[in-house]
């Protein structure tokens, strides 16, 4: 899965170790979630989905065509 | 979070450090009090012998409570480490076992599971951290 959480995350200024307290898990994982390394379950997805306040197939999307007629935030959008 | 997580690590070393320390006194006190054949009957030098395990359990509640408390991903790499050194300790006590048979290999004392086990965990644990950094 990809994922825009990177780009979210920037877009508030928050740190990896900020994000991670208002999730409730480890700087490690914000890392492994936002290289993409690792795939949230999905009670965690939510979580992250209601705290950007977007719906999950707007954070999250597979490179399977478009995901519905939602937006996904995307990488290349906002730059590194 | 990051200095809740910080303490919690914290709180998880000191714990650790004090179950260690009841163990080296249980294992040092037991076996000073057999040694000097302070202790004649078999049930009480059973007991003294096993008595360090007393710490070992505390240290198999508190790992397993760390396990309870860890993040999704946390709990993953340690249950990936955990499968690897598992699965490796099988293949090595197995292979020493045949050696005895076939090729002479001399005998080993059962401590040394332990110090496989806990080698092979800690591989383990560097391979699953490595899958997601």
């Amino acid at each position: 899965m990809r994922n825009g959480l990177r780009v979210l995350r920037a877009e508030r200024r928050w740190s990896q170790a900020d994000l991670a307290g208002q999730l409730g898990v480890s700087r490690q994982t914000v890392n492994a979630l936002e290289t993409e390394k690792y795939d949230p379950s999905l009670p965690l997805a939510y979580k992250i989905a209601r705290l950007f306040g977007r719906p999950i197939e707007e954070i999250f999307f597979d490179d399977e065509g478009a995901p519905g007629s939602a937006t996904p935030v995307r990488a290349a959008a906002a730059g590194p | 979070m990051a200095d809740m997580e910080m303490l919690t690590g914290r709180s998880y070393a000191t714990r650790l450090m004090l179950w260690l320390a009841l163990y080296a006194v249980l294992l040092f006190g037991s076996l000073g009090l057999i040694d000097r054949k302070l202790v004649g009957p078999l049930p009480l030098r059973v007991a003294l012998g096993l008595s360090p395990m007393i710490a070992a359990f505390g240290i198999l509640f508190l790992v397993m409570g760390r396990y309870r408390s860890a993040d999704e991903l946390q709990q993953r790499i340690m249950a990936e480490s955990l499968m690897f050194a598992f699965g490796a300790t099988a293949i090595i006590t197995f292979s020493y076992g045949f050696l005895q048979r076939t090729a002479g290999a001399p005998e080993l004392s059962y401590f040394w599971v332990w110090p496989v086990m806990g080698s092979a965990w800690f591989v383990g644990a560097v391979i699953a951290r490595r899958r997601f950094e």
